[in-house]
């Protein structure tokens, strides 16, 4: 339906605009509750059914009536778990729990408390925190796209292969709502929130570090009209996550007596920073077929495809700030010498979505979009088992 | 411009910094409410580390009151190869243990003479196993040299056979190995033995592969 708002006086044409944008967002935000409903749906149907049909161990058969959907706390949901029940413990040269960040463990704890198992509540502030997340990611999105590229994002996040991780037991759900939600305060000037939830994502993932180059591109634009007060709070709101970055290294220090402790875990998992990093990476990958390592590639090709959409969302106009964090958060895990899990880690690149809805103005990328993507989620989820996220 | 005009930039640099520091307080403090290792897993944690840490052991291995019989464990290619008595020889891949020669044992007592030459490997693999699944570790403290020396608990289950690995307070040296079984007991004399003599015993166990049957080779 369209209007002549060219008829109308200024105040009444304004007031019909405001309805319709209105109207336009609320429209927008339904669809992306759908889509998240209905990917969740086709995640959790196709655990359920690999809990049932044992694929593909046969030994692996956990009890549907007591462990239902426990195909979603496995890998790294088993570390968080064990966070939350005993704490940090470092044992050096070995796989330890120090390598995991925690914020995730911290809301298990706290639910575990008032009795709600370790993994119920893993998997619900996943689920919810992504739901939360794809809201704030269409908002955002909306600050700096047309609304149908912002709305096309958030759809294409819900059902985006490397998404059913949003479902388990990992951190990944919650703090892909804290990214969005910390640009979203940021761009609306309300930079305290920002700030808060830029900690509470660097407290869930590492990546996190990351916000500090949008929140400090948004905070130099405004900062000639910000009043001494706003101006604090930008300065809070760049610096909150490495301030939470240096609480849990605190944190560890307090604890385990050594505050590079998370550092030094990961390099039980063969990862180690260093400049020779990328090089290790590529000569992994290289050797990955003679190691048997073929889902090795899965992740090169993610980390590929991720650099294309930020170029493609640096071209359609996505700040810079937006889109360099976007390249660390896909690009570092590289320096620590492994492509592994870059398919996970990038899904903290919001740019990556936008690049994608820039894309999908086309209709047969949208449609090939739309089809491939729920069909290779449902895939992933099948395969857990075979290889973690 | 007056003094205070010239440092007006530097008040809201400050007072985000310091707001930001509030909230990294706000995070510790919500890190804190995590629980924390005991002493005791700190204690074995440091233990596992330092097992991992040796490439090799010499013990002298007791079985039910007979007579000492002196083991030497080696890393060869990733796997822990034993040397009992001038006859006996086996080989440890994860937690399994296969006779590779000499005479034939029962499984109990491969498994005890497996535990009691103190391969640091095996050892180190059982109590991360026992601290990553939240089970307990130090299970008491003895005296062996008249200095206190703690009992680690490196067993693979809770009921018998146990494996007990006692090690110095002190300098977390192991000094002593004990089995416990149903039927079976036994102890492993840890015995230190230098770098030039682990990496002779070492090059005598990779010269002498074709020991190895064919059928358990590499």
């Amino acid at each position: 339906m369209t209007a002549d708002l060219s008829a109308l006086p200024l105040r009444e044409s304004t007031r019909v605009y405001r309805s319709r944008a209105t109207a336009v967002a609320r429209a927008g935000r339904r669809e992306v509750v759908a889509w998240w409903f209905v990917s969740r749906t086709l995640v959790f149907a196709c655990a359920l059914v690999v809990q049932i049909t044992r694929f593909p161990r046969r030994r692996w058969h956990p009890s549907l009536l007591h462990h239902p959907f426990a195909l979603l706390g496995v890998w790294d949901g088993r570390w968080y778990k064990l966070i939350a029940a005993g704490g940090y413990l470092f044992v050096p040269g070995r796989y330890s729990n120090p390598a995991f960040f925690p914020l995730l463990p911290i809301l298990e704890r706290a639910a575990h408390a008032i009795g709600v198992p370790y993994l119920l509540t893993g998997v619900v502030c996943a689920n919810l925190g992504f739901l939360a997340g794809l809201l704030a990611l269409y908002e955002l999105g909306s600050e700096l796209l047309p609304e149908s590229d912002a709305r096309r994002a958030a759809l294409y996040a819900a059902v985006f292969p490397a998404g059913y991780v949003f479902s388990m037991a990992y951190p990944e759900g919650i703090a892909f709502p804290l990214v969005a939600l910390a640009g979203l305060f940021a761009v609306r000037d309300r930079s305290l929130a920002a700030a808060i939830c830029a900690a509470g994502a660097t407290l869930a993932r590492p990546e996190g570090i990351f916000l500090v180059l949008p929140l400090a591109a948004i905070a130099i634009r405004r900062w000639p009209s910000l009043a001494t007060s706003g101006r604090s709070r930008a300065v809070a709101a760049v610096l909150a996550a490495p301030a939470a970055l240096a609480s849990f290294s605190a944190y560890l220090a307090w604890q385990l007596g050594d505050p590079l402790a998370w550092s030094k875990a990961e390099r039980a998992w063969g990862r180690s920073f260093a400049v020779t990093g990328p090089d290790r990476a590529v000569v992994q990958l290289l050797n990955a077929s003679h190691h048997h390592d073929g889902w090795l590639y899965r992740d090169a090709v993610s980390c590929l495809l991720y650099v294309g959409l930020l170029m493609v969302a640096y071209r359609a106009g996505i700040p810079r700030g937006w889109v360099l964090a976007g390249a660390g958060i896909v690009l570092m895990p590289l320096a620590s010498g492994s492509f592994d899990s870059d398919a996970r880690f990038g899904l903290l690149a919001l740019p990556v979505f936008w690049g994608l809805a820039v894309l999908g103005r086309h209709a047969p990328v949208n449609a090939i979009v739309l089809i491939a993507c729920p069909v290779l989620l449902a895939a992933a989820t099948v395969t857990i088992q075979l290889r973690y996220p | 411009m007056s003094r205070r005009d010239r440092f007006a930039w530097a008040v809201p640099l400050l007072a985000g910094a310091l707001l930001a520091a509030a909230i990294g307080a706000g995070a510790f403090a919500l890190q804190a409410t995590l629980g924390g290792p005991t002493a005791a897993q700190k204690l074995a944690a440091r233990a596992v580390g330092r097992l991992d840490a040796m490439r090799e052991a010499r013990t002298s291995l007791t079985l039910d009151r007979g007579r000492a019989v002196p083991a030497v464990c080696v890393v060869v290619h990733a796997r822990d190869e034993i040397q009992v008595g001038r006859t006996l020889r086996l080989q440890i891949v994860r937690a399994h243990v296969r006779r590779l020669s000499g005479p034939a044992q029962r499984p109990a007592q491969l498994a005890a003479i497996a535990a009691l030459s103190a391969c640091p490997r095996f050892l180190a693999n059982g109590l991360n196993a026992r601290l990553r699944a939240d089970r307990a570790t130090l299970v008491g403290t003895t005296r062996i040299h008249g200095r206190p020396d703690d009992i680690f608990d490196v067993s693979n289950h809770s009921s018998r056979p146990l494996v007990q690995l006692v090690m110095t307070r002190k300098n977390l040296v192991p000094i002593e190995v004990r089995f416990l079984g149903h039927r079976l007991t036994g102890r492993g004399k840890i015995i230190g033995m230098s770098r030039k003599t682990a990496k002779k015993v070492s090059l005598y166990f990779l010269k002498h592969k074709s020991l190895i049957p064919a059928a358990t080779a590499p």
